[in-house]
């Protein structure tokens, strides 16, 4: 039964936890529009000036829409057609695309975006083939500037889009398509009539996180943008803060940080729009099993062409990387001789930045994803039931300030953890120390969590705790015993979700590491800006191994529980 | 679920603790021992190896290094020291213009190492305050393969048959090439039109030299601006690279490398200098490709001797004074702002 | 409309990858269902009935035989015959009604039409009088969003039969329904049926829906054809144990084959094709009608149907009745349930009058069976 009676004890949680809300989330974005808008504390324009046509970022601002734009409609139109394909079609191996389509995503974007330099660069291995099969003079494709960049963000981001359309796919009732057939539709006109525009609430859904997180992005266009010219607000606000000569760097970096901002914020409100909307897609009742569409004569061929896709688009990059590692030095022929495990050695031996950026990323990641994980879980439970108002109420504020973030592009977070931080506050110094990139990830990364376990909860009937309660059991108690073992693989599971990303996090690191606190995401790249490639490639293996572990581990948990 | 909880709040404490115990610590009286942490833009694989192997000779001691391109460097360490602290003890990094800041601010830390007698005395800077280990050029490199027949200067960069292949690091990252600009720039026979002509035949700017040099291995450029032991490094592994001294001057790179008063663990920080000078330091400098400034270590086989190298001349006062406008133009010209 | 023909269909499910069931979903199915007959497909979820439903739509093919509507064979694998779903001229109600939430009525109901490339003039007339003829008029401008599910349903009825199509499939269309609504539908969809003279498949697990509205029935089971015929036939004279489980309230009682009977048993003489049996149960004797008594010789292991309207409670001790005790009495409004245990243990159902006394717990009671039917143990 739900008290009226207050605690003080609780009372003084509340306020506590509303405190630190404030300190940790709310603070520094204020601070960010402070400093976005002043210079030397005087209100000012300047900062801003430098995206319109004629300033020195306009051309940034104009990249990074191009980027999202153009990453959008390619990532999105593969993915339609690949959920289709594995949701819809009889094609042979579904369930083993399905996986390994998602792949690109757990894989470090800068990563990515150094492996297909091994393929598209002016000597990668993709270039010489055709420069070979067509008797070119020089390589056809250029993997710096624009096009690389997009090309690869797209890349990066598909799976996203193509999970989301999957599982609409596999609700939608598929009557919907078969009534339109027998009314005299092929199977494409009636995907044309009925199956996108039904779809197309998802679809909106998920251009929306293609965009924006395409535009957020930082290594990608590091790597590949800035050495073909091709520069975007990210790269742009990494320049002003990491060097020096301009004394308002800092404000402009806020200043652009703040247009990231709004992007992330349109875009999550158009996001909510396109939920909303779906849902008249799934409709009431049973719907008929979906028979799949057969290919007919073209399934062998679809699979063929599926298969050629996942070797040419996910397995070469790494498997170019993988080549990189082993050779000796570059420039030489491919011969047993030139071949060589020294650097993989190197990296475990004879770097002590990669242990102990390995050991700093690995503390990072298992701190923060128990930290995570373990607030979410008292958010729900006390959110739902909880047995004072005011602890609820406290629940909900956390749930949604901690949701925020979600929108916000990391590098605005950084540089938000910057502005704020740079100075002791209260006593606390946070900035250059271990604490400053914890706090930011936790920003980041916290919603992961608590969206698990909130769907977790939601999934499991109500009655199988109200049985217990009838049982005798009170609220804590059932929830303890009943509710939690049936979401601990979803605990499990947001764990893992929490930590891979924040293992191998670059955006956030690169402007919040300091000497000693480095993360494996930052030594990979500085090594890789370095030059020194077949080192990187030797970690960047290292780091893909270490990622497609935790995947599998990951999967095996939640099949295990769902007993699929 | 109380132990999961339990258990995850556990583990935050114990990461906490982690941390927190990662303190360093003061040297005991007498012995060397304690950790300084080197601020460099030297190459992360060739410091790494001094860096062991004076851990090696002096038990107990760890040097932790910090690495980053000079220009991305040199804002870190302005930006910890306005924000009141610094962790470097030691700076060791392409920009002399900046040591002198440092040298007449009281910043840097006056040392004398044994071993600066044994070191011609125009390595020894702003009376002991900063010291050269080893001698840099930057210098014009080729892939021989595709330049069998060699290139001789800076004119060759320029050079319309290798449009689109020349490549060069940016001086947002490379003190080396921000050295370079203000040479030429304040040079009759470079200017900025050298950089417009540069820029024109599609110069590819990026980076660091380390990822030039890969790269003219590679074969992805045809030639380009490295370091000369950087090139010498390829070479010894067998790459296809060849590089020359330009005729017209090749860049002299300063590197001076000093202790910053700042620093907590001034004995071990000069120690470190001073193996960097000694006999042992220098033949592993020189291992990895670079001149020694020891007059008792023997120049390698291969290396040109510094008295044979023509260099241009560099106005540290000009770069000291216009580094944001050389910068900003260089930026411009090339479109990477 | 038209009439259908299935000739030897057997169909096993791909191995697509997702559902590896390799139990054959239909065997050796063969019916013909005549031209403006509604005919209803009835089983058990599983037994193969919306297999066969969608395999007449043309989503899938079959392994063998061949569906034929009117005189076009539209599905056979010994030719490479496979007429897709959009050429086969059928009209298909959906469970779930699949009515596009994204169009108009109107527009829901003229799609067929627009893809049939109708002169955008002549759809409007159509559509209305298709509106007009299952009573939604009215409703053209609205989405589908706006409509009960009977409206809905309704739609979508009205856009299968826009086209004139050669036959209406329904897949299970009143399941979604709640039971005054599914009550009324039923009449509605049968006299829409007589009144357009339609060809109607019809796919259903409720025995009492398709008793009420169908010309004739197949029962379907793990894929085979259980038996076919009238509604009348098959409650009269359920062919297999199966059969006569699935329609309900049927009591199944087993036992040796006593031997033919020729004595005419209590109550009225119906006619019975085939013979008559008694079998021994509940230290008694049985006697059902039999449509193959040269199946059942005297000894064998036999299984009678019971259907509760033919057993009448007695007054303990009545000439002609086995002895049983109640178990449990349930008051139906029309009617009493009483539950009987012979005194071999075996369950009866029996009816009883609403001004009947109702009978308590253990009352020792006489069952009066006026007509059962008799099949062999192995007809399960």
């Amino acid at each position: 039964m739900r008290t009226s009676t207050v605690k003080p004890g609780t009372v003084a949680a509340f306020l506590a936890a509303a405190a630190l809300l404030f300190l940790l989330y709310i603070r520094p974005f204020i601070r960010l529009g402070l400093i976005a808008f002043t210079r030397d504390g005087i209100f000012s324009w300047e900062n801003l000036r430098v995206i319109l046509p004629g300033g020195s970022d306009f051309r940034a601002l104009m990249n990074s829409l191009l980027t999202g734009t153009a990453t959008t409609l390619i990532a999105v139109i593969i993915a339609i057609v690949l959920a289709y394909l594995l949701a819809r079609t009889n094609v042979p191996g579904a369930r083993f695309f399905s996986w390994v389509f998602v792949v690109p995503y757990f894989i470090p974007p800068f990563i990515t975006a150094f492996a297909w330099t091994r393929l598209f660069g002016p000597v990668g291995y993709y270039n010489r083939f055709l420069v070979w099969l067509f008797h070119l003079s020089e390589p056809p494709i250029s993997i710096y500037g624009a096009g690389g960049v997009i090309a690869v963000s797209a890349l990066y981001t598909f799976p996203v889009a193509f999970l989301i359309l999957r599982k609409a796919m596999m609700q939608m009732d598929s009557g919907l398509e078969e009534s339109a057939r027998i009314s005299g539709a092929s199977g494409i006109r009636a995907a044309a009539d009925i199956g996108i525009p039904t779809l197309l609430p998802s679809i909106g859904a998920a251009a929306v996180i293609v965009f924006v997180t395409s535009v957020s992005m930082f290594g990608i266009p590091a790597i590949l943008g800035v050495p073909g010219r091709f520069v975007v607000l990210t790269t742009r606000i990494y320049a002003y803060v990491g060097s020096f000569g301009n004394p308002w760097g800092f404000n402009i970096a806020a200043g652009l940080s703040l247009v990231l901002l709004v992007t992330g914020a349109l875009g999550l409100r158009l996001q909510q729009y396109f939920i909303r909307h779906e849902r008249f897609v799934t409709v009431s009742g049973k719907s008929s099993a979906a028979t799949p569409v057969s290919l007919g004569r073209y399934r062998w061929p679809v699979f063929a062409a599926l298969l050629l896709a996942t070797i040419a688009g996910v397995f070469a990059p790494i498997l170019a990387i993988l080549v990189t590692a082993v050779s000796r030095a570059l420039g030489l022929s491919f011969t047993w001789n030139n071949l060589t495990l020294a650097h993989f050695w190197r990296v475990f031996s004879a770097m002590p930045v990669v242990t102990r950026a390995l050991g700093n990323s690995v503390l990072l990641g298992v701190t923060i994803s128990s930290l995570s994980s373990a607030v979410a879980i008292v958010v729900v439970f006390v959110r739902r039931f909880g047995a004072q108002r005011i602890a609820r109420i406290g629940a909900r504020l956390t749930d949604f300030v901690g949701s925020v973030p979600y929108a916000v592009p990391g590098m605005a977070i950084g540089i938000a953890m910057i502005v704020t931080w740079i100075r002791p506050v209260l006593g606390v110094r946070l900035y250059n120390t271990w604490w400053i990139l914890a706090v930011a990830y936790l920003v980041r990364f916290m919603i992961f969590p608590m969206r698990s376990v909130d769907a977790a909860v939601r999934a499991v009937d109500g009655s199988l705790v109200e049985a217990a309660r009838l049982s005798g059991a009170s609220m804590t108690r059932s929830g303890r015993d009943i509710l939690f073992p049936l979401i601990r693989p979803s605990v499990v599971s947001g764990w893992i979700l929490v930590f891979m990303p924040a293992l191998t996090e670059l955006t956030l690191s690169i402007l919040l590491y300091s000497p000693g606190n480095e993360t494996i995401g930052v030594t990979a790249y500085n090594i890789i800006q370095e030059g020194l490639l077949p080192v990187a490639s030797a970690l960047a293996i290292i780091i893909i191994v270490l990622v497609l572990l935790a995947d599998l581990a990951m999967r095996r948990i939640t099949t295990a529980a769902e007993g699929l | 679920m109380q132990k999961t909880i339990v258990f995850l709040v556990l583990t935050v404490f114990v990461a906490a603790f982690a941390m927190a115990s990662g303190a360093p610590e003061a040297a005991p009286d007498g012995a060397l021992g304690g950790k300084i942490t080197l601020y460099t833009s030297e190459t992360l694989t060739d410091v790494q190896l001094y860096a062991s192997q004076f851990e090696k000779l002096n038990p107990g001691t760890t040097v932790e290094i910090f690495r980053l391109g000079t220009t991305e460097l040199v804002a870190r360490l302005l930006a910890e020291q306005e924000a009141g602290e610094t962790s470097a003890d030691v700076i060791w990094f392409a920009d002399m213009a900046l040591f002198g800041d440092f040298a007449a601010n009281g910043d840097l830390l006056s040392i004398d190492p044994p071993e600066a007698v044994n070191i011609p005395a125009q390595y020894v800077y702003f009376g002991g305050k900063a010291y050269e280990t080893r001698l840099i050029y930057q210098v014009v490199a080729y892939n021989t393969n595709l330049i069998p027949g060699g290139v001789r200067g800076w004119a060759d960069l320029i050079e319309p048959q290798w449009r689109g292949k020349v490549g060069s690091a940016s001086p947002f990252s490379s003190g080396a090439t921000l050295t370079q600009a203000a040479t030429l720039v304040n040079d009759d026979r470079f200017g900025w039109d050298f950089y417009e002509q540069l820029a024109a035949n599609e110069a590819v700017v990026s980076g660091g030299n380390g990822g030039i040099a890969t790269k003219i291995a590679s074969g992805e450029f045809a030639l380009g601006l490295t370091i000369d032991f950087m090139a010498r490094a390829q070479m010894a592994q067998g790459a296809p690279v060849g590089y020359v001294y330009q005729e017209e001057g090749s860049l002299y790179v300063p590197t001076p490398i000093g202790v910053l008063s700042s620093t907590g663990n001034p004995d071990l920080a000069e120690a470190f200098v001073n193996y960097l000078l000694s006999v042992p330091g220098q033949l592993q400098q020189a291992s990895r490709g670079y001149l020694p400034v020891n007059r008792n270590v023997a120049l390698p086989e291969g290396m040109t001797p510094a008295d044979d190298i023509g260099i241009l001349t560099t106005d540290w006062e000009f770069m000291r004074n216009n580094r944001e406008e050389i910068l900003t133009t260089f930026g411009e010209t090339f479109g990477i702002n | 409309m038209a009439a259908i023909s299935i000739s030897g269909v057997h169909k096993t499910y791909e191995d697509s990858g997702r559902e590896k069931n390799r139990k054959a979903a239909l065997l050796d199915v063969s019916l013909s269902i005549r031209d403006r007959e509604f005919f209803t497909l009835l089983g058990p979820s599983g037994c193969g009935k919306t297999t066969l439903l969608r395999s007449i739509a043309g989503f899938f093919g079959i392994d063998s035989g061949s569906i034929a509507i009117g005189d076009r064979t539209v599905s056979d694998p010994s030719t490479g015959t496979l007429v897709p779903p959009e050429h086969r001229d059928l009209g298909m109600v959906f469970q779930s009604y699949a009515v596009w939430p994204h169009m108009t009525v109107a527009e829901n109901v003229g799609y067929p039409l627009k893809i049939r490339k109708v002169a955008a003039a002549r759809i409007g007339a159509r559509v209305d009088s298709a509106l007009r003829q299952v009573q939604l008029t009215g409703l053209a401008g609205r989405y589908p969003a706006q409509l009960s599910g009977g409206q809905q349903q309704r739609v979508a009825l009205a856009r299968s039969l826009v086209m004139e199509p050669a036959a209406l499939l329904l897949d299970e269309p009143l399941s979604n329904l709640d039971a005054r609504l599914r009550a009324e539908m039923r009449f509605e969809l049968k006299e829409l049926q007589q009144r357009l003279g339609l060809t109607i498949v019809y796919v259903t697990h409720d025995q009492e829906e398709a008793l009420a509205m169908s010309d004739r029935i197949a029962v379907m089971s793990e894929g085979r054809l259980v038996q076919l015929g009238t509604p009348q036939e098959i409650h009269r004279q359920p062919a297999s144990e199966f059969v006569a489980r699935f329609l309900g309230r049927n009591s199944i009682i087993t036992g040796p084959v006593n031997g033919p009977e020729k004595v005419p048993v209590n109550g009225p003489a119906l006619d019975s094709p085939g013979g008559r049996i008694t079998v021994a149960a509940g230290s008694g004797l049985i006697t059902a009608d039999a449509r193959e008594p040269e199946r059942l010789p005297p000894g064998s292991d036999a299984i009678v149907s019971i259907r509760y309207t033919a057993a009448k409670i007695l007054e303990s001790g009545a000439p002609g009745a086995l002895p049983a005790t109640i178990r449990v009495s349930t008051f139906m409004g029309d009617y009493w349930l009483h539950e009987v245990e012979l005194s071999d243990g075996q369950v009866v159902i029996a009816r009883g009058e609403t001004d009947e006394p109702s009978y308590e717990r253990g009352r020792a009671v006489a069952l009066q069976i006026s007509r059962a039917h008799v099949f062999p143990a192995e007809f399960r």
